[in-house]
């Protein structure tokens, strides 16, 4: 597959006739990963399924009016975040729960779902990890599992770099103590 | 008894998984529902907070100054107090405001951390707009 800077697909989108293609090029370079960065906020495949494909809908409907103010993968992460907090807050709402407790339906996904490889060791620290209030567990995700740099998560969750790094510490000594009480 | 655990040492790999050939799949899902799709209108850019938050600022102002004219001359008119007005309209708002609403002020520790996100997706703002 042939790479091209933002720069490019910018150019190109601004010609109607190449937006599918540009579409096309999108979803093959960043399906996976933006799948990941949902499945790890939603637990669930099934749900992640969804909300991934919600994402790229968004994407699709509003690629015309993107102006490259932002890194392309910075937006469509963006997206996905919102459209998986916004998930979550729907099932707050139909559950009456309050959205740190959302953690509880989340565990029980965890506990159901047939689509995780993990030991018995793996799966605790999902647990302890599902503690986390939602925003400050995905930028624990985005840096633990994803390697991502401070900086990157920090223009996807317009979080200050001194902020996510302060929230990353305090999250891994949470969890870490979490898992020496089990 | 407590031990020492770290959790650099999981090695940082997601103990998740997905189905046989899910990712080509996914794709074709996509472009399923997409291929009846359009794109969002450009003059919807309009329809932003930039423009429809002074917008409704000026609406609640003039409001505002109707609701409070038409309360004076009614009061006026009825020798009825201002205060007793303004607490029938309280009541009214308070026997008539949605659980929903009240569940949401009961938890409001929610918004210390999701204010920003509810309020935007509430807003249904456009993604491009949040990056500004």
């Amino acid at each position: 597959m042939n790479k091209y800077t933002d720069q490019e697909l910018l150019i190109m989108l601004k010609e109607n006739e190449k937006i599918n293609f540009v579409f096309n090029y999108i979803i093959n370079l960043y399906q996976e990963r933006i799948y990941w960065h949902i499945r790890k906020i939603l637990i669930s495949h099934e749900d992640a399924n969804d909300v991934t494909q919600n994402t790229f809908i968004k994407v699709f409907e509003n690629l015309n009016k993107f102006k490259g103010k932002s890194k392309i993968y910075t937006w469509i992460y963006k997206i996905a975040t919102n459209e998986s907090l916004s998930f979550l807050k729907k099932k707050r709402k139909y559950f009456f729960e309050n959205l740190n407790n959302v953690s509880s339906g989340l565990l029980s996904n965890l506990k159901s779902e047939k689509y995780f490889d993990g030991n018995e060791a793996e799966r605790k620290l999902q647990k302890a990890i599902l503690t986390l209030p939602p925003k400050q567990r995905i930028a624990f995700n985005m840096k633990y599992f994803d390697n991502m740099k401070y900086e990157q998560i920090s223009e996807i969750l317009g979080t200050s770099v001194g902020a996510l790094k302060a929230n990353y510490h305090h999250a891994k000594n949470k969890i870490q103590e979490l898992l020496k009480e089990n | 008894m407590k031990q020492n655990i770290d959790i650099e040492e999981f090695g940082y790999k997601s103990p998740f998984r997905v189905p046989d050939n899910y990712f080509s799949q996914l794709k074709s899902d996509i472009h399923k529902q997409t291929e009846n799709l359009n794109f969002n209108p450009k003059f919807l850019e309009y329809f932003n907070l930039k423009t429809i938050a002074p917008a409704f600022a000026l609406a609640s102002i003039f409001l505002l100054i109707t609701f409070n004219t038409l309360i004076s001359n009614q009061a006026k008119n009825e020798n009825v107090s201002i205060d007793e007005i303004y607490n029938q309209i309280i009541e009214f708002e308070i026997e008539n405001i949605e659980e929903e609403y009240l569940f949401d002020l009961v938890l409001y520790e929610d918004y210390v951390y999701t204010e920003e996100i509810e309020y935007l997706v509430d807003n249904n703002t456009d993604y491009d707009l949040i990056i500004e």
